[in-house]
């Protein structure tokens, strides 16, 4: 008894795919924050019940599951709080270049962003977006074309 | 086992296409429930979520996706998914998580986004059929819902005329849904003239595509006290399941159906539907099924639906109402939601909150779900 097949040119098969495509909305706070990163700006919900704010951007608050109206700018640098660097794509591919991807928060925000991040930033960098030239956006998270550390000497 | 009330209910709009996100939908239909039963998110114990392909949103693991929004996070959490079942089968996993004792109150919400899909949501169904004998036909949904309304119509001698009479009443009743998507008074005449799919389907004999999502708030006894003097009990739940092997049973009647009532009426101890009942919420995602279901909900004999119908006993002022709502061929079908909505329809009404579509003197109620290959069956009654 085989307990395997190895060639399948003996037995019936098919092929068979399901042709699918999606168009996505971006959702009530996604409008808002894509429409944000358009203008160059960074965008975290706020909830006058906890007093907080945090990202992704959010209709509700996940702390206290009140509703969030209000958002506020990101204005703070982040901070690298982790990194990594694929060799491979989606699809298994092998990357001309490897991309560096970064886990990034701010400062008085809860959550972060995950994005890519130029080379020489490290963990525990401070970092700021690069946006891509205005009249390229187009209310993507692609907008910000990475984060770059930020070199700008500290105010406070 | 314990006693389950739902105490709260609530829905999004049912619409072709909103842009609240899955997790915007299932927040606002929660919220609402929570609202309306006096409790917040921080009150609920469990959540059961029920949501069907995960190819209709686009989201693998949507009940994962969606819990965020649902409140569940750092909960005991699970989701149930039953095809078109699914809508009605949520509470019924809410209701065993309170029945069992293991929780005091369960949220649970339904929801679906199917206008992400293109070219058409029912391209989702494309691996469903057996790939030995049906797929390589270019099998649809539609082809084997028109064989099975073309049975119905051959074995009880039912014409296309009395089945969109069925069209026609829940559209109207719609009317007075401030959620339903496609409303309308038509006529006979239109659905006859509406264009034809598959014959003898045609466009108004079907419901549509539809975003939307809705939640109940299902609690035990004891909380329930806390919150409502109006409590509304779920007394009986079923759910039975055939072969995906659709050629392997007689089309006319849904067998699985009649057994899953059962098993709800005798939960409930309801020997007559029809006279210990006082209304239903079918599932009608296409209006033969109401026909169809309200034979396998033991509601009226074989083949009897079409001249109920007739004579107006189906009518929201009529002798027996079924779907008061407007059904999924008014207030729309976003699948999973759309049998929570009928779970909500039976509180609201229950409850005499149901505004200008309230059924008089209502007091118990039936609704069902079905779904998949045409094999599911989940019934649950509940009675003030």
């Amino acid at each position: 008894m085989e307990e395997r097949i190895d060639s399948v040119e003996g037995i019936r098969q098919w092929t068979g795919s399901i042709p699918l495509h999606y168009e996505y909305t971006a959702g009530v706070a996604g409008e808002r924050f894509l429409r944000g990163l358009a203008q160059g700006k960074i965008q975290a919900g706020y909830c006058a019940n906890c007093k907080e704010a945090s990202l992704p951007l959010r209709i509700y608050c996940i702390k206290c599951y009140g509703g969030v109206e209000r958002s506020v700018l990101v204005r703070s640098a982040g901070k690298v709080a982790a990194l990594t660097k694929t060799q491979f794509g989606q699809g298994g591919e092998r990357l001309g270049e490897p991309v560096a991807f970064a886990y990034i928060t701010f400062e008085g925000v809860t959550g972060g962003l995950v994005h890519r991040v130029a080379d020489g930033v490290r963990v525990g960098s401070s970092v700021r977006p690069r946006f891509k030239p205005k009249r390229k956006r187009t209310g993507s998270i692609l907008d910000i074309e990475f984060f770059e550390r930020d070199l700008r000497p500290r105010t406070s | 086992m314990r006693r389950v009330a739902v105490i709260g209910a609530g829905m999004t709009l049912f619409r072709r296409r909103m842009l609240e996100t899955g997790r915007e939908l299932s927040y606002e239909a929660s919220k609402m429930a929570l609202d309306a039963a006096g409790m917040t998110f921080k009150d609920v114990e469990s959540v059961v979520l029920g949501t069907a392909p995960d190819m209709f949103d686009g989201v693998h693991m949507k009940g994962e996706y969606l819990l965020e929004g649902a409140g569940g996070l750092g909960k005991p959490n699970s989701r149930v998914y039953v095809g078109g079942g699914t809508g009605v089968f949520t509470p019924i996993g809410g209701w065993w998580h309170v029945a069992s004792g293991l929780f005091d109150s369960c949220l649970v919400v339904a929801e679906e986004k199917m206008s992400p899909l293109h070219p058409h949501p029912q391209y989702a169904f494309w691996s469903i059929f057996d790939h030995t004998t049906e797929r390589p036909l270019g099998v649809t949904l539609l082809w084997i819902f028109a064989l099975e309304m073309r049975r119905y119509m051959h074995v009880h001698n039912v014409t296309e005329e009395d089945i969109a009479l069925v069209a026609v009443k829940n559209k109207m009743n719609a009317l007075d849904h401030p959620c339903a998507q496609i409303a309308a008074k038509i006529t006979v005449d239109d659905v006859m003239k509406s264009e034809k799919m598959v014959w003898p389907v045609k466009r108004l004999d079907v419901s549509p595509p539809s975003d939307g999502a809705a939640a109940a708030v299902l609690v035990s006894e004891e909380v329930a006290r806390k919150y409502t003097d109006d409590p509304v009990w779920i007394d009986g739940v079923g759910w039975n399941v055939d072969s995906q092997y659709w050629t392997n049973r007689e089309l006319c009647y849904p067998a699985y159906l009649e057994s899953a009532a059962k098993m709800a009426y005798k939960m409930a101890k309801i020997e007559n539907p029809r006279k210990q009942l006082d209304f239903a919420e079918v599932y009608d995602p296409f209006d033969y099924k109401e026909l169809h279901h309200m034979e396998g909900l033991l509601l009226c004999g074989k083949g009897e639906a079409a001249k109920l119908t007739r004579d107006g006993v189906t009518q929201r002022n009529g002798e027996f109402p079924i779907n008061p709502s407007g059904g999924l061929l008014g207030v729309g079908n976003p699948i999973a939601a759309a049998g929570m909505m009928k779970v909500c329809e039976l509180f609201w009404q229950l409850r005499g909150e149901a505004g200008k579509r309230q059924v008089q003197n209502a007091e118990r109620a039936v609704t069902n779900g079905w779904g998949d290959l045409m094999q599911v069956g989940t019934v649950l009654t509940m009675k003030r």
